[in-house]
């Protein structure tokens, strides 16, 4: 996990990435009412990371969900232009994994969409200040991701194979390995998932965000 | 069959002497009622004490004509079997009773040949002597023996060991012990050349006739030499004496020396035999037949007695008691029949009729001739009354008992009375056809005349009876009395009783009722001209010759002590025996199977005429006597042992081939199987039925009555059994006879293996089948899966992009209008008039995903329309132009084609819209007359290697795509590059039989029937076609 370093100042500067209009102007209106200047607003990932460089904001506000790339992508970007850059995910995902995804990826906080706005300013002023954006819900969330037992990488693959129909055979085909591993495979992810058969064990996977779609 | 004085009767429950005569006494008391000692009485006294003639025994005669193969018969001998076997100058032959049977078609050609000798070894094995050498015959199959190292000399003789299971042979130049097909040359210290007669007695010491004397040998031995001139047949009897021929004169060995006999036979004899009566029979060989001596008697038997020739040479007594004659014309039998027939060697006229006979108060038989007078049996010779008696020529119609004599009935004569050796005619008998004079108890004398009716003479009285008295029958038969005084009559409606005073009809019956009888057991039994009726109240019934009788028309019947009816019908005469009447009463049958006597039980003629005469009598000792046509013959009614015909199996034959009886192998193939058997009997063989089986196919008998063949065709393969049985005369059951397994193979593709394998494979392909099913059915499921999760999760998806975050903005504009209420009321009422103008706008996006996802079920939506909504769904920026267009009459495709396109250009439309970063997205639609092309194009970036491989994560992507155009046999090709574009151009059939055999079905369905060629209509039918889209 990257430190996220103190930076005294007295306006925080923010980029706002959201797809939705009226999410970054209501944004926009609400943080400059708190001594928060909006530095760009962002709808897209490319214009996120391009107004980030430009601008070189306190925080960036992001949204997991972009209409070209993904969030994590985009938060991926950022801390490679600068490892320092303090993000704060902003979303309406819920999935436990996305949490655990995130904080991996380096982001500071977490917030839920519905979130008050000053109670967002409040949060974005901590993260700038140093400190963490994780309210209990998301914390709750990622001790449960953490605590579960993960599956691994190539689990991940496997299963993501059988969600698209692929059968044991196909799937060693695709992996090159044989077909016992897959079926090794196919067993842990059932034991560790908890799943009775393979429909089953890809329904958890989607609801705790190992798998999207 | 020979009765026998020797006690050979099986059923015989009374011991002989005191029971017999009490029993008798009895049944002199009480004619016809049944009050016996015990059950059965053995054989009742006959009339004559004297031993029946040889000339009265039956004698027949088999030659050429009846299938024996040459007429000069050298041996005859009896296997354990009960077959006769009969060798002749042409072959051997088996006798059944029934037919010859020869081997010339499964036996050694030698068989074919002269044979000399037969004999029977204590093990039951056959060995035949012949001019081809030694055979042994045993378990259906003939062996050669070859007979020392040159077998080549004929044989000279061949006997029986005593107490050892083997034989002697001998040839000029050994002397064999045949012992199980192998020989050992036995040493004897005499010269063969001159041995003519070799015989073994009960110490096992040879005795050989030279031609010089007799030689004892014991141990190989000379133990004593006889000197006896000439002599060339030795023979020893049963009973342990010695005899020895020279060709004229017999001697016996009595005490160390043989002493001459007294004649006791022709003058020549070539063969001796003393029979199980102690009978000594010689056959002459030459001039004079065969002889009997017996009790001191010698009685010859010659071609004038029925011989088929003087020349008879070999002598056989069967195990029945039968005599078998060999002569050089043919094969002969003499039998003791049931049946004593009287003609004109007893002093009857020749070539006369006779119509009636009776029994006198004097116990003395009188038959009635047709023109020929009456005769009267006395003391064994028959004494005839004509027309210098006052016998008129006539008809004898029947008896009664006079004062002094019997009284004649003569149709349209009248009645004439025996007195003083002469007959003289009863006054004042009306003219007529007069039938059935009886005598009763009271004295009166009863008659009747045709169509005139029944007449009584009572004290000198003629009364006459018709329908005024209850006789409403002109036409009355039988007059019998009922034992009671009164009087049964049988006439053409039925039987009418006379009680005393007057005559009722008591029987109706339909036929014409010839004969009466009143049964021991109470109930009344009536000859119809339609069978026979028997009527007591509770049992009643009626047998006609479909059950059984030998004729529909019963002539005469009587009930014998035993209960057994002797009858006479039209084909002759029968017994049927009291347990098959008893069985019948009781209800446990309703068949009979009388005993049909015929010339072979030594009936001369089995016709009797059926005009109403009387031609059936019980004489007071019980026997029945009858006037056939050719005589007066009585029988004998002694129960007979009727021993139970054991069933054989004669030969199978495969189509053309034939085989010894046996298990048998068939090859593979449709073949004809037939089995021949038979039994072996003694007396009317002709009379013997058989039933059969082949368990495997039917377990069921079937009943082949006399035929002694049973054949198959087209059997399966497999296994069977075959089985007969034989019944005897009287329908008794033998017992079953060995099975023959019969295997029939079958072809390889017939066999159990095959079979098995079929179903093997059978089996594999539906398993291969239901795998490949259930697979397609698991990925089909596994698609519609993720197809469904894709959905909801791009719904999800959707109102997390749009309602969430709509809310959130408007939540977070609200919260900003908040705070712009406390700066600048006006700033703040902006704002609110704009936010109302965007949630409107929100509730317009919010309507058109809602009728989208309506959309999506709807039928009535044509891909066009759909892949219009697509853009709506995925477009997020300005940026891609999105050009739709379709070239051809759009048509209105089957919903399932519909569908998968959709899916699959919906698909590739969302990659071009979300990864390709493209300019333009270019879809077009092209209907071509028989299939559908759908190209997608786009300017974007592009697809590496790997993604167009393994598709994107999160999205069902290319092989979800392709697994879509398999589901329509449809084709999809994708050409991409990095920085190059993409374009997916999917060909999928328009008509095809997906569509077609669903299109028809749903065709027929409608229409109610099928098309007359079995094609589809899809063409013409209307509900497949609509308006035309509109791009």
């Amino acid at each position: 996990m990257i430190a996220c370093e103190v930076v005294e100042t007295d306006s925080l500067k923010v980029l706002i990435v959201d797809d939705h209009p009226m999410v970054r102007e209501g944004l926009a209106g609400i943080f400059a009412r708190h001594n928060i200047s909006v530095t760009g607003l962002a709808a897209n990932g490319q214009t996120a990371i391009a107004m980030f460089q430009a601008e070189r904001p306190d925080v960036v506000l992001l949204d997991l969900r972009l209409p070209d790339r993904s969030g994590i992508d985009v938060l991926r970007a950022l801390l490679e232009i600068d490892p320092t850059t303090r993000v704060v995910m902003l979303t309406s995902a819920q999935g436990d994994a996305s949490v655990y995804e995130a904080v991996q990826a380096g982001a500071c906080g977490y917030l839920l969409k519905g979130i008050e706005g000053g109670a967002l300013a409040e949060q974005l002023r901590r993260v700038a200040a140093g400190g963490k954006a994780l309210p209990d819900e998301t914390t709750d969330k990622l001790a449960r991701y953490i605590g579960s037992r993960k599956l691994s990488e190539r689990e991940i693959e496997v299963l993501t194979l059988i969600s698209k129909g692929k059968s044991n055979k196909e799937a060693a085909q695709l992996l090159f390995v044989t077909e016992d591993t897959i079926k090794m495979h196919v067993k842990n992810i059932l034991q560790k998932l908890q799943a009775s058969d393979r429909t089953q064990a890809v329904v958890i996977a989607l609801q705790r965000g190992f798998l999207t779609l | 069959m020979r009765q026998a004085r020797s006690g050979q009767l099986t059923e015989v429950r009374c011991r002989r002497g005191k029971l017999r005569r009490l029993a008798f006494g009895a049944l002199a008391l009480a004619e016809f009622l049944s009050i016996l000692p015990c059950g059965r009485v053995a054989a009742l006294e006959p009339q004559s004490e004297k031993p029946v003639a040889l000339r009265q025994e039956v004698l027949k005669t088999w030659t050429t004509e009846q299938g024996l193969p040459q007429n000069f018969v050298t041996a005859i001998t009896q296997t354990p079997d009960g077959f006769l076997w009969v060798g002749t100058n042409g072959g051997l032959a088996r006798f059944d009773g029934f037919r010859f049977r020869t081997f010339a078609q499964d036996g050694p050609p030698g068989l074919r040949h002269a044979i000399s000798q037969l004999t029977v070894d204590e093990e039951g094995t056959l060995w035949i002597a012949g001019s081809a050498g030694l055979f042994a015959y045993r378990q259906g199959r003939f062996h050669g023996v070859p007979l020392g190292r040159n077998g080549a000399s004929p044989l000279e003789g061949l006997l029986r060991c005593a107490h050892e299971k083997c034989i002697w042979a001998w040839t000029k130049e050994g002397f064999f012990r045949v012992d199980n097909e192998t020989a050992a040359a036995v040493k004897l210290s005499i010269p063969l050349a001159t041995v003519r007669d070799v015989r073994q007695d009960r110490q096992g010491r040879l005795w050989i006739a030279d031609g010089n004397g007799i030689k004892v040998i014991a141990s190989g031995k000379i133990e004593n030499v006889y000197p006896l001139p000439n002599a060339r047949l030795l023979y020893l009897s049963n009973d342990g004496n010695i005899f020895a021929g020279d060709g004229h004169k017999l001697f016996r060995f009595e005490r160390s020396r043989f002493i001459p006999e007294p004649k006791k036979g022709p003058d020549e004899f070539v063969q001796m035999l003393v029979d199980r009566e102690e009978s000594l029979w010689m056959a002459s060989g030459g001039l004079e037949g065969i002889s009997r001596f017996e009790d001191g008697k010698l009685e010859l038997l010659g071609v004038k007695q029925g011989l088929a020739s003087n020349d008879a040479r070999v002598l056989f007594e069967d195990r029945d008691g039968d005599m078998w004659i060999g002569t050089i014309s043919g094969l002969q039998r003499l039998h003791r029949g049931r049946f004593r027939s009287y003609s004109e060697q007893d002093g009857l006229p020749a070539r006369s009729q006779y119509d009636s006979i009776f029994e006198d108060k004097f116990k003395s038989i009188w038959v009635g001739t047709l023109g020929a007078g009456v005769w009267h049996l006395e003391a064994g010779r028959w004494h005839g009354f004509g027309v210098a008696h006052g016998v008129p020529r006539g008809q004898i119609r029947g008896f009664a008992d006079g004062d002094s004599g019997p009284i004649v009935a003569i149709a349209d004569y009248g009645l004439f009375a025996y007195r003083n050796g002469r007959f003289h005619k009863l006054a004042g008998v009306p003219d007529g056809y007069i039938s059935s004079p009886v005598r009763v108890a009271d004295g009166s004398l009863w008659f009747a005349i045709l169509h005139k009716g029944v007449y009584r003479i009572y004290r000198n009285a003629l009364t006459s009876f018709g329908p005024k008295d209850g006789l409403t029958d002109d036409a009355i038969w039988a007059l019998v009395p009922d034992g009671k005084g009164g009087l049964w009559a049988g006439g053409k409606t039925g039987a009418f009783h006379w009680n005393g005073q007057r005559w009722s009809r008591e029987v109706a019956a339909p036929n014409a009722v010839d004969a009466i009888a009143i049964s021991r057991t109470g109930g009344l039994l009536l000859g119809t001209s339609n069978g026979l009726v028997y009527r007591n109240g509770k049992t009643n019934w009626t047998l006609t010759q479909e059950d059984g009788l030998p004729g529909d028309a019963v002539i005469s019947l009587k009930e014998d002590v035993y209960g057994d009816i002797w009858m006479s019908t039209a084909h002759g005469i029968c017994r049927i025996p009291h347990e098959q009447l008893q069985a019948l009463s009781s209800g446990k049958a309703d068949w009979v199977a009388p005993e049909v006597f015929s010339e072979d039980d030594g009936l001369r003629s089995r016709s009797i005429l059926p005009m109403g005469q009387v031609t059936e009598t019980l004489a007071r000792d019980g026997r029945p006597w009858f006037a056939t046509e050719t005589g007066p013959v009585v029988a004998d009614i002694a129960v007979q042992s009727q021993s139970l015909p054991q069933a054989v199996m004669d030969g199978i034959s495969i189509d053309d081939a034939h085989f010894p009886p046996g298990n048998i192998n068939v090859t593979p193939g449709r073949h004809r199987l037939a089995f021949t058997f038979t039994a072996p009997a003694s007396s009317a063989p002709e009379q013997m039925r058989f039933r059969y089986r082949l368990l495997g196919w039917k377990s069921d008998w079937v009943n082949a009555d006399t035929v002694r063949e049973a054949s198959y065709m087209g059997l399966a393969p497999g296994n069977y059994s075959f089985q007969v049985q034989a019944a005897n005369r009287i329908g008794k059951w033998g017992p079953v006879s060995e099975a023959i397994a019969v295997e029939l193979e079958p072809y390889f593709w017939q066999s159990r293996w095959f079979l098995a394998l079929v179903v093997m494979v059978l089996v594999g392909i539906v398993v291969e089948i239901t795998r490949r099913r259930t697979m397609q059915r698991a990925e089909k499921l596994n698609l519609r899966f993720q197809e469904r999760s894709a959905e909801r999760e791009r719904i999800a998806l959707q109102i997390h992009d749009t309602f969430i975050q709509d809310l959130t903005g408007t939540a977070l504009q609200l919260e900003l209008v908040g705070l712009q209420l406390e700066e600048d009321p006006r700033v703040a009422q902006l704002s609110l008039t704009s936010l109302a103008a965007r949630m409107r706008e929100m509730v317009a996006r919010s309507r058109d995903i809602v009728s989208y996802l309506h959309s999506m079920a709807g039928p009535q939506f044509s891909l066009l329309d759909l892949l219009t909504y697509v853009e709506a769904e995925f477009r997020l920026t300005d940026a891609p132009v999105y050009k739709l267009s379709s070239i051809g009459a759009a048509r209105d495709l089957h919903p399932f084609l519909r569908d998968e396109v959709y899916s699959i250009c919906r698909e590739a439309i969302a990659n071009a819209f979300r990864h390709a970063a493209a300019n333009t997205i270019e879809v077009k639609i092209a209907f071509l007359p028989r299939k559908l092309t759908v190209t997608i194009v786009d300017d974007g970036l592009g697809m590496s290697e790997s993604i167009r491989r393994g598709g994107r994560a999160g999205h069902f992507g290319l092989s979800g795509m392709q697994t879509h155009a398999r589901r329509i046999d449809g084709t999809l090709q994708l050409e991409s590059a990095p920085g190059c574009g993409t374009r997916v151009t999917l060909e999928a059939p328009i008509s095809g039989p997906l569509y077609g055999r669903q299109i028809r079905f749903s065709f027929l369905r409608l229409v109610g029937r099928k098309d007359e060629h079995g094609q589809t209509q899809i063409e013409t039918h209307g509900a497949t076609r609509g308006p035309h889209d509109s791009v």
